[in-house]
């Protein structure tokens, strides 16, 4: 599913990647863990060709990415789902509209638009919230939508930055359940943390990424 | 992954879904801007307005001059020993000659006779040609030409108002052209700096848009759109004010007996339907290079 193959990443004089080498597997759950600083980001966007790399390469699904034209970005993107820390909701659109919006945007029927929502909704308990605006919503609430906007477009690849970083340990851990829960049904999940009671309780794969190496590479692992 | 190698554009329902979606998000935008609309549009009309009232009072005052020009004749007195049928094919062929007509002495002799009491004396009078140009601004060139040749006694022509009428001719079709790129300037620059808000206002919007894999034209063209859109808008509102001058101008032509010139309002409409839609997404464009990064 994700192959990085000698990847450099500097930004001025500073390296953010060092020479990474990495394989994850299609259905997959990783966790990518490390200090502030470590990389964790810069490796994810590099996924999602927010970055490019300095030197080597990144495959998802076979597609060299870094080499991806500008115009085919979007077609990569459709294939994803990204969860942000700050859950990058819009204030002034209802969870449904929030949910739906960027499928509107692909050209998705109405009639196929609100089966996918309220679907999406079903999966991360929010069904009853759908007319609700993000202000009305607790912080976990606001991830949980956005976990439902990251795969309301059928993604194959789940990708999630710091997914519980501005939440309490509880919500933290209904998040990650339920991340668990959509991985089940196949999709791979990567998720960046620092948070290492919640790495140490799932036991999944653990990749720690120091001074933007990658030191440390372990099936069902812990941190810290 | 199969959709990233396959992905060529077949215009199908989803296009059409997509196309009536930009047109959704084009309103929002305008919705969006909420007041600012009315002073975008106010103001465009205003100059497009400006600019149309230009644009006619120059196309009718070129027809003014056009018809003014049009009368306007060399007369051309021949030496006694000169051919008047042959001095006018040789003027014929002269460069901007539109038409020559031969008046004979005998015909100028008799009409002089019925207009004065003259004495039974020998017609004094030389051969003359009424010399015609197809284009006023070359009359002082093709009478330079016709006193040189030496079949011709003299030559007389209104110099003054044919100067002038040039004159005004040139100042209204460079007027025009100055106008046109004032306004161009002006409505790309008021659509450029109101896209920019706009864009600033959905910032976050776009960003997501931008990240869940949404096209990057599906994101530019409600920009775009919006542009063109504030162009049109304020052209329908300048039309107004713009019919009420078309009909003081119709009363001028009639009292002038200048050619009735409907087209001429409909080419003005048409301009500027076509360069205010044109300058306006064009100042979105702009803004897009600017501040949308994709």
């Amino acid at each position: 599913m994700i192959n990085l193959r000698g990847i450099n990443k500097k930004y001025k004089n500073t390296y953010a990647l060092r020479n990474v080498n990495l394989d994850i597997q299609k259905g997959e759950f990783v966790f990518l863990v490390g200090s502030s600083g470590a990389g964790k980001s810069t490796l994810m966007k590099l996924l999602y060709r927010e970055e490019l790399p300095t030197s080597g390469n990144v495959y998802v699904s076979g597609v060299d990415v870094s080499k991806l034209p500008d115009n085919k970005v979007p077609y990569l993107r459709r294939n994803m789902g990204i969860i942000f820390q700050d859950y990058k909701l819009l204030e002034k659109q209802t969870i449904y509209d929030n949910v739906a919006f960027v499928i509107r945007a692909l050209g998705v029927s109405s009639r196929e638009v609100d089966n996918r929502v309220k679907s999406a909704l079903k999966i991360v308990n929010l069904s009853h919230k759908l007319k609700s605006k993000p202000k009305e919503l607790s912080g976990g609430e606001q991830q949980r939508v956005g976990i439902a906007r990251a795969i309301v477009n059928g993604p194959s690849l789940l990708i999630a930055d710091e997914p519980t970083g501005n939440l309490d340990p509880q919500t933290s851990l209904e998040i990650m359940e339920i991340l668990d829960k959509i991985n089940s049904r196949g999709i791979t999940v990567l998720v960046s943390t620092h948070d290492h009671a919640m790495v140490n309780h799932f036991r999944k794969r653990v990749i720690t990424l120091e001074g933007g190496h990658v030191i440390k590479d372990v099936q069902a692992g812990t941190y810290g | 992954m199969a959709n990233l190698k396959n992905f060529n554009l077949k215009f199908s329902v989803t296009e059409y879904r997509i196309a009536l979606r930009v047109l959704i998000e084009t309103f929002k935008g305008i919705k969006q801007a909420g007041i600012v609309n009315i002073f975008i549009v106010g103001t465009m009309a205003a100059i497009l307005m400006i600019f149309g009232a230009i644009f006619r009072t120059s196309m009718s005052l070129g027809s003014l001059v056009s018809e003014l020009g049009n009368v306007l004749e060399i007369s051309v007195y021949l030496k006694p020993s000169a051919d008047a049928n042959e001095s006018a094919g040789l003027i014929r062929q002269m460069e901007h000659v539109q038409k020559v007509k031969i008046i004979a002495k005998e015909n100028s002799w008799r009409d002089m006779k019925d207009q004065m009491r003259l004495p039974n004396i020998k017609n004094p009078l030389p051969d003359a040609l009424h010399v015609r140009v197809d284009n006023q601004r070359y009359i002082r060139s093709v009478a330079n030409n016709i006193v040189k040749q030496n079949y011709v006694e003299d030559i007389r022509y209104a110099q003054d108002i044919a100067d002038k009428i040039r004159v005004v001719s040139d100042i209204s079709h460079t007027a025009t052209v100055i106008v046109l790129g004032v306004v161009g300037f002006l409505t790309m620059f008021i659509i450029n700096n109101t896209i920019q808000l706009v864009i600033q206002s959905r910032k976050k919007e776009i960003e997501i848009m931008r990240l869940m894999g949404v096209s990057n034209w599906f994101i530019r063209l409600p920009y775009i759109l919006q542009g063109s859109l504030y162009g049109i808008m304020a052209t329908i509102i300048a039309i107004i004010p713009l019919s009420i001058l078309q009909g003081y101008i119709l009363q001028v032509h009639q009292f002038f007996g200048i050619p009735n010139s409907e087209n001429s309002y409909f080419a003005m409409i048409f301009l500027l339907f076509v360069m205010s839609s044109v300058f306006g997404a064009l100042g979105s464009l702009l803004s897009i290079k600017n501040k949308l990064k994709i």
